[in-house]
């Protein structure tokens, strides 16, 4: 690694922890949009440059991650950044997601915050930002946990603001924040375990002394705490019942940016531990009893999920819980450990985090122009908002995995993936659970499109820049849709970097 | 210079984009709606001397690695498709201002919407037909669904949003479940997905899994309306009748049955279809399919609702056809998309007049309808012969090749099933255009405000006389798309 490009692992963290640090001081009336703005697009800018990087020395010489000592402590001793792949594409996933809806919220928060919390709403959004991007690229297990708790924390907090439209988004916030610790001090219960058990804390060193020792009761023990842990962190059924709460009665900022991004995150720690630490000496990293109860719950996750949307009343719900099944998607892709499926469900991560980021930075602009998502008050959106419900339509095609869409490419290879692994059953779940996907979005189809126009009030016209993400981000659909060539490399190879066992 | 395969895909969606854009010009935005589609049938043309030359022009429009791409390819039976939905996309242009016009007044709702997803039926229709492999074909065949249902449900009625429901569920929940699965499983086993003569089964497959793949295919493809899958087509009925005449003799039905000639002959492999029992059972749900809405035809009273199905019993020939895949069978099949495709579009279009001049629409109510509308109800009688498959009309040769292709395989109860549906065909079908002539009119037949009727507006007659005289010409001269079905039934040996 060349000198410019030497300092880039740490700055990742390091420009949104200051931005957070700053945004209180500095950041009043358009200020600490504008901080979020430059702050969130720095970050974007050096992870997309670490990921072409790492992307094009891996395809050298795999395989290829960066290793960068904290302080110039050497692991395991010091703290360790380690990015390969599969970090460097998450960190720009998420950055990048950041930047978008900070770019589509300034109007919101205004409308939302009121003004004296502003600079902290921004402070908190920052430093949830921080703690997302710290967790991908560390390789300290301990600063996992750490980070973990700063992200929760601010996350609770930035719920919490919701409740200035809705006061349910205290409870919904006190939810979060129970269970959210209950599943944090599962993972800080798993990562004491393996303390004890390797008397290290870097991810690799981990690694490398569980291949030596026999597994016992311990590891075991850790590895149960850890998925139980990251599964509520992750909002796998059954442990997803805070996430709809959370998420419809958030910020429509924070709701976009926790569906795009949060979730995420839990899903890479799942993948990370288990395997770049628990996976055993040639590549089993989850035992067949692991593999059926993740199963089921992934099979349920999709299948009560896609129910429960499509009974929800409300289009911000409705998506809360077609979060809870595409999770299973990508969970039951994981758990397989089949390179195709991996591939898929790495895929599925990023296309659900623009789809379904740009489905929720859509229901805040209907939180914006109308003050409701309430479906019953979206009757004839079409006319009324051709551009939004328009947008809404695209998502959910998306979300349906109609070919075309980015969300086809993923289900295929995760299909493929889960055949070739011998699933089919599995297989079998994720082809109806498209068809389900197809009924809760031909919910919204029928009311905006089939019922008369209603006549709620607009409050506000239509702002470029809160219509420029989602353009975006749906156009992203459609474009990696068609021409996923790319992406599908880096998944591909992130997969392979993650299934050869190292960090 | 853009090549002419992608062209016929552009060339739609610029039609698709236009009626938004102007949107504040009428007059401009009308011309464009025609000048569009005679575009796209001089793309057409120009391509043509290349499929009858045996040329296959190929484009790729995206590349997903591992093997799979979006790409488009030039083949005979494509040719056929593209063609017919080209040649009647303009006439069904024509007619819907004809007929929107006339019932819904020169600014009707919505109508920004009707071109576009018209503009989007066809630009899936190309893309299906000039598909060169089944992920594009699959890609095209979900736009067309979607595409076509804000036409289903153009009316907003509740009964609109009902067969709306329907149509959606069948049609996406077959090609999710049993499609995509066939097309994965396809993918797995053999490790492409392009389509190729003589099919990419063969050598790869136990002759159990091929089974397989043949009835998810078959069974995956819910256009073809092959029973217990049929119900989407009567209830889409509810949609205006150019759309009607849109879905069930242009494009959607076209695009099922011309998917299942497709796999039949380029991705199963017509000597894989020959041996299989998957097949076989395909075959069987086919004929009865064929006689089971025959006799439902005629009890139907409402004439689109007996033109509806006597639609699926047509498509079911032709899904016979593609899996009994002995080569007239195939040339057959081939042919009776396009024959097909005239006759049952100038009977649709004849229906659509019949409801514009004077709002009838019950069979009962048309005796001696044909002194009033002596145009519509001639076209009328050309179009159920040409559908029978009776000379003098171009119907005449696909259901020959059918029936030869039928003894070649020696399958004699198909082959009776045919003629049965013919006879049948007749007692549905033909007593109509009779009767309007010959019998009197019942003095209490009008519809209260419509007693006193002429002929349709000119801008709909003239697309059903053209549709009609295509269907003569085709009996003297059935020339390109007879040459065409050779050569599919040419690549398929």
């Amino acid at each position: 690694m060349n000198s410019e490009t030497s300092m880039l692992p740490v700055l990742i963290v390091l420009i949104p922890l200051v931005g957070g640090v700053l945004a209180p001081i500095i950041g009043r009336g358009i200020f600490g949009w504008l901080l979020a703005l430059v702050t969130t697009g720095a970050a974007t800018f050096v992870s997309g440059t670490l990921l072409l990087y790492i992307h094009a020395q891996n395809t050298l010489t795999p395989p290829f991650a960066i290793s960068y000592p904290l302080g110039g402590w050497p692991a395991p001793h010091g703290i360790e950044l380690k990015i390969d792949l599969l970090s460097a594409l998450l960190a720009t996933l998420v950055s990048g997601m950041g930047f978008m809806v900070t770019l589509f919220s300034r109007q919101g928060v205004d409308d939302e915050i009121p003004a004296d919390r502003r600079r902290f709403f921004w402070s908190l959004w920052l430093l949830a930002i921080t703690g997302l991007l710290g967790i991908l690229i560390t390789g300290d297990a301990f600063n996992v946990y750490v980070l973990l708790e700063i992200s929760s924390l601010t996350i609770y907090g930035l719920i919490a603001m919701g409740r200035q439209r809705n006061r349910q988004a205290l409870t919904a916030a006190l939810n979060y924040l129970v269970l959210g610790s209950v599943g944090a001090s599962f993972i800080l219960i798993a990562i004491g375990l393996l303390y004890a058990k390797t008397g290290t804390l870097n991810m690799a060193d981990i690694h490398a002394k569980l291949l030596l020792a026999p597994v016992d009761a311990t590891v075991l023990t850790a590895r149960a705490f850890l998925l139980a842990g990251v599964a509520l962190k992750m909002a796998l059924f059954p442990l997803h019942l805070w996430m709809p709460a959370a998420y419809s009665t958030a910020p429509s900022a924070v709701a976009a940016l926790l569906a795009a991004t949060a979730t995420k995150v839990g899903i890479y720690m799942g993948m990370r531990f288990i395997f770049s630490v628990f996976a055993m000496s040639g590549g089993a990293a989850l035992s067949d009893a692991n593999i059926l109860i993740i199963g089921i719950c992934c099979g349920a996750a999709i299948i009560f999920g896609s129910l429960s949307a499509a009974r929800q009343p409300s289009l911000s719900l409705l998506l809360a819980y077609s979060s809870v099944a595409q999770i299973g998607y990508i969970v039951v892709g994981m758990t397989v450990g089949h390179i195709d499926a991996m591939t898929g469900s790495i895929l599925h991560m990023v296309f659900h985090a623009l789809i379904k980021g740009g489905l929720f930075l859509c229901a805040g602009i209907l939180i914006y122009r109308l003050g409701t998502t309430r479906l019953e008050d979206l009757a004839g959106l079409g006319q009324r908002m051709p551009w939004v419900s328009g947008a809404i339509v695209v998502g959910g095609l998306g979300m349906i995995g109609i070919p075309g869409t980015a969300g086809f490419i993923s289900k295929f290879y995760l299909l493929k993936g889960l055949i070739l692994s011998g699933h089919p059953v599995l297989a079998g779940l994720v082809l109806i659970g498209s068809v389900l996907a197809a009924i809760y979005t031909w919910r919204f189809v029928e009311v905006a499109y089939l019922r008369p126009a209603g006549d709620t009030p607009l409050r506000n016209g239509l702002p470029f820049e809160k219509f420029l993400p989602v353009l975006l981000l749906l156009g992203a659909s459609i474009y990696l849709g068609l021409q996923p060539g790319a992406i599908i490399d880096v998944a591909h190879d992130a997969a392979q970097q993650l299934l050869g066992g190292s960090p | 210079m853009i090549p002419p395969l992608l062209l016929a895909i552009l060339l739609p969606a610029l039609g698709a984009l236009l009626p938004w854009l102007l949107k504040p010009m009428r007059p401009m935005r009308d011309l464009f709606n025609i000048l569009v589609p005679v575009g796209l049938i001089a793309v057409v043309l120009s391509i043509l001397p290349s499929a009858l030359n045996g040329e296959t022009l190929e484009f790729t429009i995206g590349d997903l690695g591992s093997g799979l791409s979006f790409a488009l390819a030039l083949t005979p039976l494509g040719m056929i498709y593209a063609l017919v939905a080209a040649s009647l996309w303009i006439l069904n242009t024509i007619y819907s201002y004809g007929y929107m016009h006339g019932l819904y007044g020169k600014n009707f709702e919505g109508q920004e919407r009707y071109w576009c997803c018209f503009a989007m039926a066809i630009l899936s229709a190309m893309g299906i037909a000039f598909s060169a492999n089944m992920l594009t074909l699959f890609l095209f065949y979900e736009v067309m669904t979607f595409s076509t249902w804000p036409l289903v449900t153009h009316t907003r009625k509740p009964e609109a949003k009902r067969s709306g429901r329907i149509y959606l569920g069948i049609l996406v929940g077959s090609s999710t479940l049993f499609m995509l699965t066939a097309t994965l499983l396809t993918w797995v086993w053999t490790g492409t997905l392009d389509f190729r003569e003589g099919g990419i089964l063969s050598g790869s497959t136990t002759a159990g899994q091929a089974a397989i793949l043949i009835l998810l295919f078959f069974f995956g493809t819910g256009k073809t309306a092959i029973f217990p899958l049929h119900q989407w087509l009567p209830n889409a009925m509810v949609a205006p009748t150019p759309v009607s005449a849109l879905l069930h003799a242009v494009a959607v039905v076209k695009a099922g049955v011309f998917t299942v000639l497709k796999i039949s002959t380029e991705l199963v492999g017509t000597s894989v279809m020959q041996g299989s029992w998957g097949a076989e059972v395909v075959a069987w749900f086919a004929a009865g399919t064929i006689l089971l809405t025959s006799i439902i035809a005629l009890t139907r009273p409402e004439l689109k609702a007996r033109l509806a199905y006597s639609t699926i019993g047509q498509l079911n020939y032709i899904v016979l056809g593609a899996a009994v895949a002995f080569p007239m069978a195939i040339e057959g099949g081939a042919l009776h998309i396009a024959m097909h495709a005239y006759g049952k579009i100038t009977l649709f279009f004849a229906a659509g007049a019949i409801y514009v001049a004077s709002h009838k629409t019950r069979v009962d109510q048309l005796d001696g309808i044909g002194k009033r509308m002596p145009w519509t109800m001639t076209a009328f009688m050309i179009g159920s012969i040409s559908t029978l498959g009776l000379p003098p009309m171009g119907g005449t040769w696909s259901k020959w090749l059918l029936c030869v292709g039928m003894i070649e395989a020696h399958q004699w109860a198909f082959l009776i099933t045919l003629l049965l549906s013919t006879l049948l065909g007749l007692g549905y079908l033909l007593p109509i255009p009779i009767r309007a002539f010959f019998a009197k009119e019942k003095p209490d037949a009008g519809v209260t405000g419509h007693e006193d009727h002429g002929e349709a507006p000119w801008a709909c007659r003239i697309p059903l006389l053209l549709s009609s005289a295509a269907c003569l010409v085709l009996f003297f001269w059935p020339g390109i798309y007879a040459q065409l079905a050779k050569m599919v039934e040419g690549s398929t040996s």
